[in-house]
């Protein structure tokens, strides 16, 4: 019985090991035996590519199925570093050859990979007006990822405002996505994220106030003070680093009251903005912050008064005897810094 | 009586030893199945994948390499010029010269005209002393601290306290890295809020050919005991990590090549100065300490970014190395013992846990002993030879469909070889590994085990080749000395 059990599992086993070996084989053969052809076809078909962008000559493209998926290959490749004349040339190349045809099948498919394909297809090539928008609500994250990172070579206010809206997704990719994407789409995504940020509870405001202490447009002053008073600290933190970025007076008025928030990152945060800002009627304000409980904050303080200059180094110098052992401790460091590589 | 009683035990042995083997084989079968299947969903996700659009993307965290060096000043320039290189926009390389009594530190002034500097930053974990603070004048992203000597944890610890990274990579001095693997490796912590750290494959250099700090053409091994380690290194990585990613997470992220997040780590307070294992200690340190704080606490593995790094080539300092892993593998585990069965700590308690002491600690102790019942029962006529030869023939062949299936996976996906005779060759080391290497490996676990109890936690000599050797040049032994702990 157990030796019959054992015979019937050592068969299993040989037949699946001859099974795993023989496809191994196989597949080493045919990547070994057309490697090389395949890598000299490919490097004439690219540099016959660059020749064309570069207004050359005509480029001729094969014909055959293996010849085509090459090519395609060496379009995606070229893609990604050209842009104008080169990235019309790369569109029209990849239409020509029916390879954003091929690209809109993907899209339109019911399997999330070929979605996936599709849209990062589009994005590489170019095309994909009609398809691709509808794809930031699909249902796999990382084709909402594709989709976002799409819109960054497709600029518009209203794919902005689906981007803007993005910052709320559940899968913190897609979230990161947007953020990036808004950054990358500068002026055109100042619009949507200031009235996305005025709106009272959305769950991506601190994602929304990074994108706009990156963009440091006036515009979001009123939703920079609005946060400052947030009942969330990550909120009045990144705030915090928006005031710093947008500055001025109502600016400077709000971080200072975020000086003695009871948060500690709120703290550092205002404590560096009020540093970046770099206004030496300020020295005082950071100089007591020197005494601050937390560490950081009294890091950022001391940091902040040196990059003041000599407004900010008196204070310093006055904290080395004062009766705060922290904050001269603090001054101390600091002081100590050589000028240049220290920071 | 006493035959009777001889036969009952012998009975229960073989019963144990059975039992085992289908317990063991079993679960390495659904790893295997659970990493094939994550493998199709990786490379799924990563088809037609720009990654160059990363390297201008402004959500990437800052990375800080740790680098430990301890006497390394021959090879010491190259291999921070291939870091500093590596493709990953914000990038820092804290390289921590822990007390060489070499030349390291005036070859790292001398080749990156290294400045001293002040910095305030805080001493969250506490170490041996930093005597001086430098950064490069000509790559501002090299930051190198010059300490006494205490081990690779507490360079690691130093490192870690003057990091500016969200996210850390702890590596070896010799691990060569792939160019585009942090942006890789980053993906992770890019998908989930709950990611604690982050491991990638890590491949057997010996016998490549190595430039500048890179490795430009992957060859397979050609020395049996490192062939039969790059084998093993492909199954641990390709199906029994990728594998953990289904099943519970993983509890070992390679010491030659992690990513961490900075504040969690600093959070449970570093690497562990006195734990053999440290690197395995750290990752279930801070699993246990994410559950424990309902905080970030999943391990993952990617299965591309590769990191090369050399094996021994002596069977003598294999022993070694073997015998500290599994001494590293009992401190481990017996420092969490309360993770063992224990329903609060979900898949980590339940299924993770009792794997690593079921499986890969009392595994060597049961394979001795099937071995050790064999023979005594075919000698006494207990056992059916038939029965025995079948046994072994399963046994073996269930092994082998574990290595070739790995090397399957790896064909079909991350491959590195470009030649042919180079997978044949591999495909020749995994038939040949079960056969004596195998016993040897349990031999040395075995070893291991009864120096763990009686208490010995030192590194031992371990000797290397070195890259120099792989690029044709003379290739003197390198020797990294026990007690300081470098490897």
């Amino acid at each position: 019985m157990a030796t019959g059990l054992l015979r019937l599992v050592g068969a299993a086993e040989l037949g699946a090991l001859s099974a795993m070996l023989v496809v191994f084989i196989a597949h080493s053969l045919r990547v070994v035996l057309t490697a090389r052809p395949t890598e000299r076809r490919f490097v004439e078909l690219r540099q016959g590519m660059v020749r064309v962008v570069g207004g050359e000559r005509g480029l001729v493209v094969p014909t055959s199925r293996a010849g085509l998926r090459l090519s395609h290959q060496a379009l995606e490749e070229l893609a990604s570093s050209v842009s104008g004349n080169g990235a019309a040339w790369v569109e029209q190349a990849a239409r020509e050859m029916g390879l954003l045809e091929q690209a809109a099948r993907w899209c339109r498919s019911r399997r999330w990979w070929h979605r996936l394909r599709g849209v990062r297809s589009f994005g590489l090539l170019g095309g994909g007006e009609d398809l691709v928008p509808a794809r930031l609500g699909d249902a796999h994250p990382l084709v909402r990822e594709a989709a976002a990172r799409w819109v960054a070579r497709h600029p518009s206010p209203v794919l902005a405002e689906a981007l803007v809206a993005m910052l709320d997704d559940p899968e913190r990719r897609c979230r990161l996505a947007a953020k990036d994407v808004l950054t990358r789409l500068g002026a055109t995504a100042a619009e949507p994220l200031a009235a996305y940020l005025s709106r009272m509870a959305c769950p991506g405001r601190v994602l929304a106030l990074e994108v706009a202490s990156g963009l440091a447009d006036a515009r979001f002053l009123g939703p920079g003070v609005r946060a400052a008073g947030d009942p969330d600290p990550s909120v009045r933190a990144q705030g915090a680093t928006l005031l710093a970025a947008v500055a001025g007076g109502q600016a400077e008025q709000a971080l200072l009251g975020l000086l003695h928030d009871p948060s500690e990152p709120v703290r550092v945060a205002a404590t560096h903005g009020l540093g970046v800002v770099s206004s030496w009627a300020l020295a005082p304000n950071l100089a007591r912050q020197l005494s601050d409980p937390a560490w950081d904050v009294r890091r950022e303080a001391a940091l902040a008064l040196r990059r003041l200059g000599p407004a900010g180094r008196l204070h310093l110098r006055r904290a080395l005897v004062g009766p705060d052992p922290y904050a001269a401790d603090m001054a101390h460091q600091v002081l100590d810094l050589p000028s240049a590589p220290a920071d | 009586m006493t035959a009777e009683l001889l036969r009952l035990v012998f009975h229960v042995t073989v019963l144990v030893v059975i039992g085992y083997f289908v317990v063991a084989n079993g679960f390495w079968t659904v790893l295997f199945v659970a990493a094939a299947w994550q493998m199709l969903e990786h490379r799924r996700s990563s088809a037609a994948e720009d990654t160059r659009w990363l390297l201008s993307s402004s959500v990437l965290p800052r990375v800080s390499i740790l680098v430990p060096a301890h006497n390394e000043a021959a090879t010491m320039g190259e291999s921070v010029r291939a870091l500093l290189t590596l493709e990953y926009p914000n990038l820092e390389v804290v390289l921590v010269n822990d007390g060489s009594t070499d030349e390291t530190l005036e070859t790292l002034v001398h080749h990156f005209e290294l400045q001293p500097i002040y910095p305030v930053y805080r001493h969250v974990v506490a170490t041996k002393a930093v005597r001086a603070l430098y950064r490069s004048g000509l790559h501002p992203g090299l930051v190198v601290i010059d300490k006494d000597n205490g081990g690779k944890a507490d360079a690691l610890n130093a490192g870690l306290n003057l990091a500016t990274g969200a996210l850390v990579c702890a590596i070896d001095a010799d691990t060569l890295i792939e160019p585009d693997a942090l942006l890789r490796v980053v993906q992770p912590f890019l998908s989930g809020e709950d990611v604690v750290a982050s491991g990638g494959t890590i491949r057997v250099v010996n016998g490549s050919r190595v430039q500048a700090g890179r490795v430009v053409v992957p060859r397979a091994p050609r020395k049996p005991v490192a062939g039969l380690q790059a084998v093993e290194y492909l199954r641990a990585f390709l199906f029994g990590r990728l594998g953990w990613n289904r099943l519970g997470g993983n509890l070992i992220i390679s010491g030659a090549f992690g990513l961490f997040r900075r504040d969690a780590l600093r959070a449970i307070g570093g690497y562990q100065v006195d734990s053999i294992g440290e690197d395995m200690e750290l990752v279930v340190r801070l699993r246990r300490a994410g559950i424990e704080r309902a905080e970030a606490s999943r391990v993952v593995f990617v299965p591309e970014p590769v990191a090369w790094t050399e094996a021994p080539e002596s069977l003598r300092v294999l022993g070694r190395q073997r015998d500290r892993w599994q001494r590293g593998l009992v401190d481990v585990l017996w420092r969490h013992r309360c993770l063992l069965f224990n329903p609060h700590y979900g898949a980590t308690g339940l299924v993770v846990s009792p794997y690593f002491v079921l499986v890969e600690l009392l595994g060597p102790v049961i394979e001795a002993l099937g071995v050790l019942g064999l023979a005594v029962g075919l000698s006494l006529g207990l056992v059916d030879l038939q029965f025995a030869i079948l046994f072994l023939l399963v046994v073996y062949g269930w092994g082998l469909l574990f290595s070739i299936g790995a090397l399957l996976l790896d064909e079909l996906t991350t491959r590195r070889y470009e030649s042919l005779a180079d997978r044949v060759l591999l495909v020749c080391w995994a038939l040949i590994e079960p056969l004596g290497y195998r016993q040897l490996t349990v031999v040395w676990q075995l070893r291991g085990m009864v120096r763990a109890a009686r208490g010995r936690s030192d590194w031992g000599d371990m000797s290397r080749r070195g890259f120099l050797a792989s690029r044709g040049g003379v290739g003197a032994p390198r020797s990294v000395p026990g007690e300081q702990g470098q490897r």
